[in-house]
């Protein structure tokens, strides 16, 4: 099974290296937001004439909260055209009646878009860096922010506040738990896409209804904030924004263990629970395209 | 209406290429394929023939297990296709439908990403496969770029791409020109001559099928009507006669009293079951009835006219 799973994985790699354009537009608009984020937060600074001096995780912890939100929505239009792009086109046609397996097909869809979704995470990670130094360096003097690189974390006004439990260390340790419990909301996000795709062989109604689905979970984790724990894509708030509240020192917001353990474990049962079903539907539906 | 039984004894085991056995295919209340058994032998070119609708392309999406039968079974080379789907599909290439790829890759990409998924890896086979099908100078081409008849031409090379044994080939010549159409029908026959390559071409071109195959089935409403050598379905059934009489419901009465099969009405004219030997007969019968005749050919009847009276277009077992 490992050779053709290979052989799919290179196939589907290579169709998706030659569609250049989703991610010709994906990575100025996550950058855009990144820079917006960024510039917001400064203006704000500015505005109130905040005394405290904003600190580089707290823009990260805002910025990537942005950008993975907009990834986990191009994670959920990657995925739904996935199965159903290949049944609209008619291209089932010349796959399937090679010698190759279902279990085959769709195992390399699924890893393909794992690889999809973890490229663009790491991706949004360096970037959101990056940016956050060319924008707010090292070398640029009256800005709000205090450069990652200092460890004035505990700045307030022209004083340093001794705070043992804000360090640079820390924060970048609730930076790293942050960013590692968004990666199986967003993996989860694409099995969602994948179940949607799964189910229809037109792409214009599986992108349409998973981002309708997707968006509206969203919306619901949002205004139910206890049934909202436990939707999928929950914990990729959760983890960026205990880290972002705790980088900025006015909240006493801690990590809590339960909610850490619900924040890997809800993704998790329902990326499962969405690649059972979709692998079902897939095994046993006619390839009538 | 029972299917007719004029297939000759079943070949040995070794010879059967594909074999269908009660083969079903059902969509809700409607039977597209009701109990199909068909038997493709080694060497041959075997036309599927069919009106729209007659589940042929149904049949063929079974048997490369795009669809899962109701009842039934597919046997390639003596193997169960859906329990040994690897090994049967290494040895079968097949086109379904109007073929279709990816458009934003040129038709050489296209083919070497298809080779690459059957394990292929003779670099050279891609141009070899686009040559045969006469694309070796549009290889580079986009296929959003191509035309049907294009496409269908790279439809054919991704089937040849692994040099397989049996190749289903559903509606071939689809969107092809005459000149297309005359390559595709040389490039079957040589390589089923020079290679041995087996051939399923489903078709309703039912001109093309007798020049292109040797062995024949017609299918009508998911249903075997006939299966046999195309020459001797000719040979042993289609002696026709065009005949221009009036009035025509007299010569009807005539054509009753002889036994004579009509078998379909064209221009005026009847199409009839009969040798040219018992035209004199006839003639005079239709004479001495007091019908004038205008017009009395002998000829030699085509597959067509087969397949209408087969297909319920007023033959011996029409529905």
């Amino acid at each position: 099974m490992l050779p053709r799973v290979g052989r799919l994985v290179n196939f589907e790699l290579a169709k998706l290296f030659r569609q250049k354009l989703p991610y010709v537009v994906l990575f100025p608009i996550v950058g855009a937001i990144l820079l917006v984020m960024m510039r917001a937060m400064d203006v704000q600074g500015e505005a109130v004439a905040d005394p405290r001096i904003r600190n580089g995780f707290e823009y990260l912890g805002t910025s990537c909260l942005w950008a993975l939100r907009l990834v986990s929505v191009f994670a959920v239009v990657i995925a739904s055209l996935s199965l159903s792009g290949e049944a609209s086109q008619g291209t089932y046609r010349m796959i399937l009646v090679r010698p190759v397996t279902r279990t085959d097909v769709f195992i390399s869809k699924a890893l393909v878009m794992a690889i999809v979704v973890l490229v663009l995470f790491i991706a949004t990670a360096v970037l959101s860096y990056g940016l956050l130094h060319a924008v707010h360096g090292f070398w640029r003097d009256g800005s709000y922010m205090s450069p990652l690189n200092e460890g004035r974390f505990t700045l307030m006004g022209e004083e340093v506040i001794a705070d043992p439990n804000r360090t640079k260390a820390i924060l970048a340790g609730d930076f790293r738990l942050a960013m590692a419990l968004s990666i199986l909301p967003l993996l989860a996000s694409g099995c969602f896409g994948l179940l949607i795709s799964s189910i229809f062989d037109n792409t214009g109604a599986a992108v349409g209804l998973a981002m309708f689905l997707a968006i509206a979970l969203y919306g619901f984790a949002s205004v139910d904030r206890k049934a909202g724990k436990y939707v999928f894509s929950h914990s990729l708030e959760y983890g960026l924004s205990v880290a972002k509240h705790r980088a900025e020192g006015y909240s006493d917001r801690k990590w809590e263990d339960e909610e850490i353990e619900r924040a890997w474990l809800v993704p998790l049962v329902s990326a499962v629970a969405f690649l059972g079903v979709a692998y079902g539907i897939f095994l046993k539906r006619d390839i009538l395209t | 209406m029972s299917p007719v039984s004029i297939t000759p004894p079943t070949a040995s085991r070794a010879d059967v290429v594909l074999r269908t056995e009660g083969l079903t295919k059902k969509f809700g209340h409607f039977t597209a394929v009701d109990g199909l058994n068909l038997e493709v032998r080694r060497g041959d070119i075997y036309g599927l023939l069919g009106l729209n609708g007659a589940g042929k392309t149904t049949t063929i999406r079974m048997v490369v297990r795009l669809i899962a039968p109701t009842a039934g079974k597919v046997l390639a080379f003596g193997e169960d296709v859906r329990e040994n789907s690897l090994s049967v599909l290494n040895r079968i290439g097949a086109m379904v439908e109007i073929p279709q790829f990816y458009p934003y890759l040129a038709g050489r990409k296209n083919l070497e990403l298809l080779y690459g998924l059957s394990g292929g890896k003779d670099r050279g086979r891609v141009d070899e496969c686009l040559a045969l099908v006469g694309l070796d100078d549009r290889g580079g081409d986009k296929v959003r770029a191509y035309s049907q008849g294009m496409r269908q031409r790279l439809g054919l090379a991704q089937a040849l791409l692994t040099k397989p044994e049996l190749i289903i080939l559903d509606e071939p010549t689809n969107g092809l020109d005459p000149q297309g159409i005359l390559d595709i029908r040389n490039l079957i026959r040589k390589l089923n001559t020079e290679n041995g390559v087996t051939f399923v071409i489903s078709s309703h071109l039912l001109h093309e099928i007798e020049l292109t195959c040797n062995r024949v089935a017609i299918v009508h409403k998911g249903r075997l009507r006939v299966e046999d050598e195309v020459k001797k379905l000719l040979d042993r059934s289609l002696a026709v006669a065009r005949v221009k009489a009036t009035p025509m419901e007299e010569a009807k009465k005539v054509f009753a009293l002889r036994r004579v099969e009509v078998v379909g009405l064209q221009d005026g004219a009847f199409k009839l079951r009969c040798g040219p030997e018992a035209l004199p007969d006839l003639a005079q019968a239709l004479h001495a009835s007091g019908c004038e005749i205008w017009e009395l050919t002998p000829g030699r009847a085509t597959l067509e006219d087969f397949f209408m009276a087969e297909t319920g277009r007023g033959g011996p077992h029409a529905a």
